[in-house]
């Protein structure tokens, strides 16, 4: 400011010299405008403003990813033990549906094979019936074992089915091998043993 | 700044205390920068390196191996995510577990051990052994389920580390238990379908590095390689297991009664040479593969080689046919038995000088008159129709360990053999070569060598179906189909009426033979019948063979179990019952016999050549 004061063209005689002539006279000079300034304070606000601005959205952001990131691993650590579940229950279905289990469970039920099927003759319409009807027979034992499938409940509990009816039949086997020993036992007891507990010659009566 | 210090020593630069301590601060600046240089920028002793590979985790993703299914898309073979629990014994010490509540607590080995016992259910003792040690690398477990990892993961523990790894899972167990095969300890395949496709199923492995913080936690914004695995391809069969299963249910059955070595059962579809069930009676579970006998492992129908016996003169049939030398009611007389120079030659049953068509020399599977009809080809006719069926060569079906048979070159034929290899004797063959030249026969002559594989599917969806053998032209159709006809007397009339299928028309034929001895000689004996049906249009086939049966040589037969079998498959597919009447074709017409017929001069006989009789009539 002191500078364009400075450099204003100065007038014909020196200002000292009209002040000390006249010493009434006040003195005037053309002052430029003063330049409308904004206010330094509120520049400084507004950088410190934007700056923080930018500075919580950038943490905002970085906030975001994160918790996405997060979010993200939580999402797949679900997902993951949802399909390990889904497998887990995928092998259970896939125990019961095996052919030898299903086949064990209808015998369990008392279903038997059928003998034939009836058919239809779709251009005459004539039926033929099946040849009779299927007879109850003892239960067929299967002889394909289930599988000895690891991790599943389903296939230790086809397992566990199979051992309990083979040690069902076996044990009926043996108390129809019991039954008949006793049996024979019977008709042996029918014989005269003659008070002793082995078959032995019949006593002679004097004089015969 | 006129101080009295700074005249009289007027060397000393004029610095102010500020000013040297801007100096040193610079300085100091300078080494700090030059360190950060020398550390960041030049890194000679590799620290940042270092740093960046104890952050980084290298996961490796296994590719996750394609699945079995048959060929109605139930699975067979399955791969189940497991872990691989393993620890550094090195690293085994005292360690302070912070809690989720940030709270510590002092977690010593032997702490350890229990918890890790308890997560996996495992015996205390077994995972001390496990932990105990100085190696970096031990398993604690193998092939744990997720749930256990999980448990395990959260004890935090710094020296036990879970690795991904897949476990095999076969629903269906022994159910085709040998042809779907299995996996060893390392997961390398070792048998069956696994073994053989082995490459499309395996697919190829991934890897995954992310970068860990201190706790162990994945730095979110770290960057991160990814190197997808590539899955395996899923393989369909054309096995069913339903009749797989019925099949072996039934050759178990009758293995269990004559108390065979063993049983086994092939069922395929004629027209495309389709394998849809390959029974053995007993067989491997591929879940516990190290359980099996080794006999158990291989598919019996295809891994062993037996005497065809009687089911090859169905071939001889077929050639004799092919070569127009005889017709299903061609007459021939046969004698008791054959003496050809010091070679005799006998039937399973005593019998008269009798005059029999092609078709009851067959039905009742005379040795005799086959011999009688099939020389009147050359011994090179004989091989070479033989060859041509496929004897001595394997059929390229998609399982290991395939046996190709014995067949000897014509020439080395012995003078016995060349009778004997008319009625299977002298040439031996897998169940499933004998099957696939009836197959051949009941397809109007065209041999499609069996296949097992339907399609693959890859990972991308991607379904391939590989190529299929082309079908090879061994007889004409007209010789196809009154082989036909001769072996559907078989059944009608013949030695295997127990072989008919209600509402079917069936036919086939039985097969005995003798079955060669491990210390030499012949011990026993190898029962088999193969049949199609239903004979107006042959759709499926069913071989059964049992090897060495005890009993009687009449009562260890297995048509009654091809019945079973065959009725179960017509059945299954829902093919319509026969509405046509069989073919009847007299075994034999007693007024024409020809009584100068002896044992000796029985292959001298001729008859009128059935084309000449065609043309004529």
């Amino acid at each position: 400011m002191s500078s364009a004061v400075m450099s204003h063209p100065a007038p014909s005689s020196t200002p000292q010299e009209e002040l000390h002539s006249e010493q009434s006279r006040t003195p005037l000079s053309v002052v430029p405008q003063r330049e409308v300034r904004r206010s330094r304070v509120s520049t400084v606000v507004m950088c410190a403003i934007a700056l923080a601005a930018a500075l919580m959205g950038i943490l905002f952001l970085n906030i975001q990813i994160s918790s996405g990131q997060y979010r993200l691993t939580e999402l797949t650590i679900q997902e993951r033990a949802l399909s390990q579940e889904n497998e887990a229950l995928t092998q259970d279905i896939e125990a019961n549906a095996a052919p030898q289990n299903l086949a064990a469970r209808a015998n369990d039920l008392g279903m038997v094979q059928a003998k034939d099927v009836g058919t239809v003759t779709l251009s005459t319409g004539a039926v033929a019936a099946a040849s009779g009807v299927a007879e109850k027979g003892n239960a067929q034992e299967i002889l394909v074992p289930p599988a000895k499938m690891k991790g599943s409940e389903a296939a230790e509990n086809a397992r566990v089915a199979a051992e309990e009816r083979a040690e069902k039949r076996a044990k009926e086997e043996a108390d129809k091998k019991a039954a008949e020993r006793k049996a024979q036992q019977k008709t042996q007891e029918k014989e005269n043993l003659n008070g002793g507990s082995i078959p032995a010659p019949a006593q002679r009566a004097p004089g015969q | 700044m006129s101080s009295p210090a700074t005249g009289n020593a007027s060397w000393r630069p004029r610095w102010t205390r500020a000013q040297v301590g801007i100096a040193l601060l610079l300085a100091l600046l300078l080494v700090v920068a030059g360190k950060l240089f020398w550390v960041q920028g030049l890194d000679p002793t590799g620290r940042a390196e270092a740093a960046a590979e104890s952050r980084t985790q290298t996961e490796a993703i296994p590719a996750v191996r394609g699945d079995i299914k048959d060929t109605n898309g139930e699975v067979l073979a399955r791969t189940l995510q497991r872990y691989d629990i393993t620890v550094d014994q090195t690293a085994v010490a005292a360690y302070t577990r912070v809690k989720d509540d940030q709270s510590t607590e002092q977690v010593t080995p032997t702490q350890a051990v229990y918890e890790i016992a308890d997560a996996l259910s495992l015996p205390d003792t077994e995972v001390k052994n496990a932990l105990d040690g100085d190696k970096t690398f031990n398993y604690v477990a193998r092939g744990v389920t997720p749930e256990q990892y999980g448990k395990i993961q959260d004890l935090n523990l710094p020296y036990v580390f879970g690795q991904p790894t897949f476990q095999r899972s076969y629903p269906n167990g022994a159910v085709g238990g040998s042809i779907v095969g299995f996996l060893g300890g390392d997961n390398e395949a070792l048998g069956g379908i696994e073994q053989t496709q082995d490459e499309k199923l395996r697919g190829v492995d991934g890897e995954r590095r992310y970068e860990i913080s201190g706790d162990g936690v994945r730095i979110p914004v770290a960057p991160q390689e990814l190197q997808a695995p590539q899955d395996g391809s899923d393989i369909q069969l054309s096995m069913d297991s339903d009749v797989q299963y019925f099949a072996q249910q039934a050759v178990s059955e009758r293995d269990e009664e004559l108390n065979a070595e063993w049983g086994s059962a092939v069922v395929m579809d004629i027209k495309s040479g389709k394998v849809l069930a390959m029974a053995d009676s007993s067989t491997v579970d591929p879940n516990v593969p190290g359980e099996a006998e080794g006999e158990d492992l291989g598919v019996r129908s295809v891994t062993h080689a037996v005497e065809p016996g009687s089911t090859q003169k169905i071939l001889t049939t077929a050639a004799v046919m092919d070569q127009g030398i005889a017709n299903p009611d061609t007459e021939i007389t046969v004698p008791p038995h054959l003496q050809i120079d010091t070679e005799k030659i006998t039937d399973a049953f005593d019998h008269g000088t009798q005059n029999r068509t092609v078709a009851g020399i067959i039905a009742d599977s005379m040795n005799t008159g086959t011999v009688i009809m099939g020389s009147k080809m050359d011994k090179q006719t004989r091989h070479d129709y033989m060859a041509n069926f496929g004897v001595g060569q394997s059929t390229g079906i998609e399982l290991p360990g395939e046996t190709s048979g014995i067949l000897a070159p014509a020439d080395d034929w012995d003078f016995r053999q060349q009778f004997t290899v008319l009625f299977g004797q002298g040439v031996s063959q897998s169940p499933l070569r004998t099957a696939s030249i009836f197959q051949a026969v009941a397809n109007d002559g065209v041999l499609i060598e069996p296949r097992l594989v339907e399609s693959t599917e890859d990972a991308d969806g991607t379904v391939t179906t590989p190529e299929q053998p082309e079908g090879k032209r061994v007889v004409s159709p007209e010789a196809a189909q009154k082989t036909m006809e001769v072996m559907e007397t078989v059944v009608t009339e013949g030695g295997a009426k127990e072989a008919a299928v209600p509402g079917y028309r069936v036919g086939g034929k039985t097969g005995t033979a003798e079955a060669p001895s491990d210390q030499g000689g012949y011990d026993g004996y190898t029962t088999s019948f193969v049949g199609v049906a239903p004979m107006e249009d042959p759709q499926y086939l069913v071989a059964v063979t049992l090897q060495r049966p005890e009993g009687d040589v009449h009562t260890i037969g297995v048509t009654e179990t091809f019945s079973k079998i065959m009725e179960q498959v017509l059945h299954h597919y829902n093919v319509p019952p026969s509405t046509t009447d069989p073919v009847e074709i007299p075994k034999e017409v007693p007024d024409n016999l020809d009584r100068s017929v002896t044992p000796t001069n029985a292959l001298d006989q001729t008859w009128p050549s059935p084309a000449r009789e065609e043309s004529q009539g």
